[in-house]
Formats: C-alpha cells, sequence, structure tokens
C-alpha cells in the first residue's frame, strides 16, 4: 500500500531539552495509526514538527512523494496535511460555517484581483465552497449550529468543528489531537465511529493523538508509544498493551528494578 | 466527497450575468457619484458640500485602513504617512504637471492662473481632471509601493510592536516632506526644468501649497471624484469580507496559528491587505490635499492616523457599515458643535469614553447593518412561536386592552399619545424581557430599552399635565394683563 506520511527520524531539542528524538513513522493511506504517551511525553510537538510549526533539526517529513520539512505550516497545509489542535483554536468571532469556508478558502485559484472583481470563476468557487462546507457540517452533524458564532459552541461541537474545519482543506493526511478529551461515554461513542468513517468518506489517513486508551485500542491499526521524546514501543495494540517498557512509562518502576534499556524493547515491539 | 475543483465546473454562473453582477456595482456607484456632484451639492449648500466631501474621504481613508486594524486585526498607526505619500504624489503631477503637459501658462509671462490654486479643469473630465485622476492613481500606486515596503520586515511583528513600526514610518515620512526643498514661486524657476528634477521641491517645513482645487467644496466634480472613490472603495471592501480572501484576513486575526495551518499564508495575506490599504490611503491623501489645496506635513503626523483609527474602532472593527457610521458620526459631530469651540473636543473626548465602555467592539461590532435586521427578525420568530404561553398571552392582552382602551376613551390626542407611548412601552418592555428570559437573553436590552423609554414617556406625561394645569392657572391673570 502507497504510503501518505513518512517521518524519517525525526530530531528536535529546545535548547538543551531533547524533545523529540529519532522519531519515525510509515503512515499508510487510509491507515489509522495511533500516538500515545504520559503527559508532556512529546505527542504534540511530534504534530507540530510534521505540520510545520517547528522545523526538525534533522530528519524529514514526506508527505506522499513530496519533502515538506522546513516548509511553512501553510505549505504544508496546501501539500495535504490537516489537523486539529489540543487545546481548541477556532476562529472564534466567525460562525460555524465561515470557520469552515476559511480553510476551504485553500483550494482556490481565484486571487485577490478576481475577488475584487468577482469574476465568473470566482463566483463558482465562492458557490463551491459553501456547497461542500455544508455537506461538510452534515457529516459532522452540526448543521444546524452554521450560523452560530463558533466560540458560542459546546465543547463537543467544537471538536467536531474543528475536525470538519481541517477537513475542508482536503487534506490526504489529517492529524488528530485528542479529539475526544473532555468528552462524555456516549459523545465519545460517535466520534469513534465518526473518525473510522472518515477514512471511507475522504479518503484520508489518519494519525490519531488520545489519552483514551479505549479508544486507541479499538480503533487504531498501529499504535507508536513515545516518552520523553523517545519511541519506547510501536506495533499492534494488543502488543503495545503487554509491552513492559509502555507498562513502565505509564505506572512508574518498582523501586529495586534497573532502568529498562528502551532501545531495545522498542526494536523488540517493531512490526 | 467531491473535491472543491470537482465541483467548479457545475457551479459556473452565466457569463453575462456574471458580468453585470461584477460591473454592474461599479456603474451604480459612478452614477451615484454624479447624482451626488450634480443634485445633492447644488442643494446642500458650500458648507454642507464641504461636511459631505469630508465624510466621503474619511470614508476613503478609515475604510482601507479597516482591511489592516479590522479585518486583519493588525494595528497599524501609520495611515497618515501612506496618506502623506500619496497626498505629495498628486499634488506634484497636479501642480508641475500642468504646466508641464497641459501649459496654461504661457511661457513668457506670469500667469495669474498657473499659481492661483485653480487648476486647468477643461470642463468634465477634461485635461486638468484627468491628470488629477492619474495623480490620485499615482499616489496610490507609490503609497502601495511603499507599503510592501513597510510591511514585508513589519508584519512579522505583532501587537503593539507593529504598531510602534507603523508610528515610526508615519513619522519619517512626515520629516522626509519636512525637509523637501522649497515650492518655486514663480514659473521662471520652473520653466527648463524637467519633473524629475523638481521631485524634490515639494516646500518642506513651509508645506506644499496652491494645489488646483479640484475636491474642494464649490468646485465642479469635487463631489464626483471622491464618492466614486468612496464607493469603489466600499465595495472592494464588501467583496473582500465575503470572499475567501477576506475569511483569510478574519482568521489571522482570531487566530494566526489555527490561520497557518489551515493554509493561510498568513504573512502573505497580511502584506496584501496592507499593500490594499495604502494604496487607498494615498488615494485619500490624494483628495484630501486637492480639497485642501495646501499639503502641510505637520497635519498629516501621528494625530491623523489616530484620528482615523478612532473611526475604526468606534465604528466596528471589521465593519463596513460601521466605518461609514464612525467616519460620518466623527466628521459631522464636531462641526455641528464648532459653536462651542474648544469644548466641542471635551465632548468628544467624553463621547469616545463612553462609546468604550457602553460598547468596546465599537457602534457595529464585527456585524453590519443588514445583519442586525436579520438576527433581529430571527429574534421576533422566535418570540412569536413562544407567544402560546400564558404569560405572554397575559401580557399581550394587558398591552392591547390598555391601548384599545385609551383608543376608546378618545383622550386628548397629543396626552393620549404620550400615554400610549408610556403604557406600551411598559409593558412592551415587561413583555420582551419576559420573552428574551425565555429565549437567549438577546432581547433583554431592548426590553430595557422599551421600558426606559415608557417610564421617561411617562414621567414626560406626568410633567406635561402638571405644566398645563399650572399654565391654565397662571394664564388667566396674565391674559388679563395682555401678555
Amino acid at each position: 500500500m502507497a504510503r501518505a506520511l513518512f517521518a524519517d527520524k525525526l530530531c528536535l531539542s529546545f535548547g538543551g531539552l531533547k524533545a523529540v528524538s529519532d522519531f519515525t513513522i510509515e503512515l499508510p493511506s487510509r491507515g489509522l495509526y495511533g500516538l500515545i504517551g504520559p503527559n508532556g511525553a512529546g505527542k504534540t510537538t511530534v504534530f507540530n514538527l510534521l505540520t510545520g510549526v517547528y522545523k526538525p533539526d534533522q530528519g524529514g517529513v514526506h508527505l506522499g512523494s513530496e519533502r515538506v520539512d522546513g516548509k511553512k505550516p501553510s505549505y504544508i497545509a496546501k501539500a495535504g496535511m490537516a489537523r486539529t489542535f489540543q487545546n481548541i483554536r477556532l476562529f472564534g468571532e466567525l460562525s460555524v460555517i465561515d470557520n469552515v469556508r476559511t480553510a476551504a478558502g485553500l483550494r482556490t485559484r481565484s486571487g485577490l484581483f478576481r475577488t475584487l472583481l468577482r469574476t465568473p470563476l470566482h463566483v463558482a468557487e465562492e458557490r463551491a465552497i459553501t456547497e461542500r462546507c455544508l455537506e461538510l457540517l452534515d457529516v459532522l452533524e452540526i448543521t444546524d449550529r452554521k450560523d452560530e458564532q463558533s466560540k458560542s459552541l459546546p465543547y463537543g461541537d467544537q471538536r467536531r468543528l474543528e475536525i470538519a474545519r481541517a477537513l475542508a482543506t482536503e487534506p490526504k493526511v489529517l492529524l488528530l489531537d485528542e479529539p475526544v478529551a473532555g468528552m462524555n461515554t456516549q459523545e465519545k461513542h460517535q466520534m469513534r465511529g465518526l473518525i473510522e468513517s472518515l477514512r471511507e468518506k475522504f479518503d484520508v489517513s489518519i494519525l490519531l493523538i488520545e489519552h483514551d486508551m479505549g479508544l486507541v485500542m479499538d480503533i487504531c491499526e498501529h499504535i507508536t508509544v513515545i516518552d520523553h521524546g523517545v519511541t519506547i514501543a510501536k506495533g499492534a495494540p494488543k502488543d503495545v498493551q503487554a509491552n513492559p517498557a509502555v507498562i513502565e512509562a505509564y505506572l512508574g518502576v518498582p523501586e529495586d528494578e534497573a532502568e529498562l534499556p528502551t532501545a531495545d524493547v522498542s526494536e523488540g515491539a517493531a512490526p | 466527497m467531491k473535491s472543491l475543483q470537482e465541483r467548479v465546473p457545475g457551479l459556473m454562473p452565466n457569463v453575462a450575468v456574471a458580468f453585470g453582477r461584477s460591473a454592474g456595482p461599479f456603474v451604480v456607484a459612478i452614477v451615484l457619484a454624479l447624482v451626488m456632484d450634480l443634485v445633492i451639492a447644488p442643494a446642500a449648500g458650500l458648507t454642507w458640500t464641504k461636511i459631505l466631501l469630508d465624510v466621503g474621504i474619511a470614508i476613503v481613508l478609515a475604510g482601507s485602513l479597516n482591511v489592516v486594524n479590522g479585518y486583519a486585526g493588525q494595528f497599524s498607526l501609520g495611515q497618515a504617512g501612506f496618506m502623506l505619500i500619496g497626498a505629495y504624489a498628486a499634488a506634484f503631477l497636479t501642480f508641475y504637471g500642468s504646466m508641464h503637459f497641459i501649459s496654461t501658462c504661457p511661457p513668457d509671462a506670469m500667469t495669474p492662473g498657473c499659481f492661483t490654486g485653480k487648476g486647468p479643469t477643461g470642463g468634465f473630465l477634461g485635461s486638468g481632471q484627468l491628470l488629477f485622476l492619474a495623480g490620485c492613481i499615482l499616489g496610490g500606486v507609490i503609497a502601495s509601493l511603499l507599503g510592501l515596503v513597510v510591511g514585508l520586515p513589519s508584519l512579522r511583528l505583532r501587537g503593539d510592536y507593529l504598531a510602534i513600526v507603523t508610528l515610526g514610518f508615519g513619522e519619517i515620512v512626515r520629516v522626509f516632506g519636512q525637509i523637501t526643498a522649497r515650492q518655486p514661486k514663480n514659473v521662471e524657476e520652473i520653466q527648463g526644468r524637467s519633473l524629475a528634477d523638481l521631485a524634490n521641491n515639494l516646500g518642506g517645513a513651509e508645506g506644499f501649497s496652491q494645489i488646483p482645487d479640484y475636491t474642494a467644496a464649490g468646485t465642479g466634480g469635487a463631489m464626483f471624484f471622491v464618492f466614486t472613490f468612496a464607493f469603489i472603495l466600499l465595495i472592494l471592501i464588501y467583496r473582500l469580507k465575503y470572499s475567501s480572501k477576506g475569511r483569510a484576513l478574519l482568521a489571522v486575526r482570531e487566530n494566526e496559528i489555527a490561520a497557518e495551518a489551515m493554509g493561510v499564508d498568513t504573512t502573505r495575506a497580511k502584506v496584501v491587505a496592507f499593500v490594499f490599504s495604502a494604496f487607498f490611503a494615498g488615494i485619500g491623501g490624494a483628495l484630501y490635499a486637492h480639497q485642501v489645496g495646501a499639503i502641510d506635513p505637520k497635519e498629516l503626523g501621528f494625530q491623523k492616523s489616530i484620528d482615523l483609527v478612532i473611526i475604526v474602532v468606534i465604528g466596528g472593527m471589521g465593519s463596513i457599515t460601521g466605518v461609514v457610521l464612525g467616519a460620518s458620526i466623527l466628521v459631522v459631530l464636531p462641526e455641528l458643535f464648532r459653536e462651542f469651540s474648544e469644548y466641542r473636543m471635551i465632548v468628544y473626548a467624553l463621547a469616545l469614553i463612553v462609546v468604550m465602555i457602553a460598547r468596546p467592539q465599537g457602534v457595529m461590532g464585527v456585524q453590519e447593518l443588514w445583519d442586525l435586521a436579520w438576527t433581529r427578525l430571527a429574534w421576533w420568530r422566535k418570540a412569536f412561536v413562544n407567544l402560546r404561553t400564558r404569560p405572554n398571552a397575559l401580557a399581550i392582552a394587558a398591552f392591547a386592552s390598555s391601548v384599545g382602551s385609551l383608543v376608546a376613551y378618545k383622550v386628548f390626542p397629543v396626552v393620549g399619545l404620550i400615554l400610549v407611548l408610556a403604557v406600551g412601552g411598559i409593558v412592551g418592555g415587561v413583555f420582551g424581557r419576559r420573552l428574551s428570559r425565555k429565549h437567549d437573553g438577546s432581547g433583554a436590552g431592548w426590553g430595557s430599552v422599551a421600558l426606559l423609554l415608557g417610564i421617561i414617556a411617562l414621567l414626560a406625561l406626568v410633567l406635561a399635565l402638571a405644566e398645563a394645569s399650572h399654565a391654565v392657572e397662571v394664564e388667566l391673570p396674565l391674559g388679563a394683563g395682555g401678555g
């Protein structure tokens, strides 16, 4: 299967702190992979590296056949990578539909002059944007809130809107940063079905950060575990669950045991 | 799901209709500007024409500033700098250019016509006015080029830092204006010198005077030019606001990181907004220079930039109707209270403070007049649905009966009207507040207003009645005395 995203040994330091070291992931198209780790492990930093918010010190990011590391986030978004944010970052004053429309704008061909002159192409593109965004809101089930200010939405709908907005950019790879954080069981259940359906509907590969282990273990085909920026395990969900290094990272070590050599374990668990 | 570009061919509008929609508004704008020039200007008289021209120029300047400060949320304080550039460029062309290209001045003599500030016109859209139009465009182009030069490095800064840089830019332009060479005072000094040679003779600290008065009140075509530009700007910023490009700017204002992640090249978007804004600031400056007839660099300094920012803030950051409203209010009010001389500035400042406390988002906020109408309509529709509940039905019954009884008793007309207003206001207020509590609280403010108006009307009624009874008592002896 063709690979949609390939991150090759990404490293990033903030001063003396190694935030991410040798992070590698190969995401097949239409794959649904998970990225987990304890708080502060560097998961969101990995997302920021992939989407160009940070430039990696070493390593490369390949989106399809194109190398995108070192490019601006807006360029990477155009190349086909979209993300949601852990701490929701909607365009608060804008309406729900306008949030989605804004993101859809990057697939338009008409520039400033066509906009100011309202040429037929511009008019058609604006119509297409509205049409597609309404369908997106339908998929995410927030159509009845389309004219509300996005900052006034309840929390769960804000997360849905973030996903709708990311999908509006027509991504090949979708990065979801804790999509079910703060949701109740029922909402989580709905969101889970939704995330799974996105792959088919939008022909998109998904990389998911999530703290809800139940959800991650159920829907992800492959999981990468990082702690202190180091990959400590990767593999199928049940292998990762049984991995002692993962258990240690989440639960800590008994006092009498020595520190485990992490590199061996990660290699052992790799597929 | 079908991608955006797959949908586009199927949604292409009919070419003829599209052309009409594209060009139509501009035609309407020009016709409206002509009407203002030919009908409204003569009817309004010189003073009001002058005020209207001020409003028009303020709309050009503040409307373009709104693209940077309102849409993109970048705090620029350099608008007067771009204005000054545009003013100099256009005045240079109309002052020296008139003599070069149109030569109304005989080469051998100092003709008064050259230096009285009355430029050559040649009638409507004659050579003089065409040169002036070219000057406006030249001013806009030079200002926007400078906007590009200033914007590229400085728009990487945010908030206060950008404000300081743009403030500095405005001051630099002003100082450069003040150190230019003196303006020639007679024709001989100009003859034999090329335009490029004269480029530094912009009057320096004395100012650049005797600029032809193409946009001064009383000149034919003044209203036409000012309002053509004002209306065109309004059309353009309207189209910008309701398009992908405009939404991208709003996204930059709302959350720069998210905007960048959604494919908005934030630096580029900001620079484009800045250049667009500078272009119209330059044109605004050109219009201003040809209205006043002179450019004094000191007049177009920091204070002018602040004045323009205030128009945008008061009107509502990002609102088009807000800018029109803000420009009208802030230009017309000081003119109306001119007789109070210095005190009006205190009132002006107080009014600003009150607006900022009562409505920090500006009079219109980010909304437009038509948005307000829609939200109000939606609110009433909601209220209508809720009519069936018993308390509301009672409130309406009370209101209707109070009105009905008043009509039935055929009270003395004026008193009756006040009474209707009073009772109606109070009942309507209670009713409105009740309805809004049932819903989202959006009607609470209007309920309170209605309540307040009702109470005021009732007080007025009481006072009027007291006055009336008093008048009746004292009128009899006075009437006998022949007063």
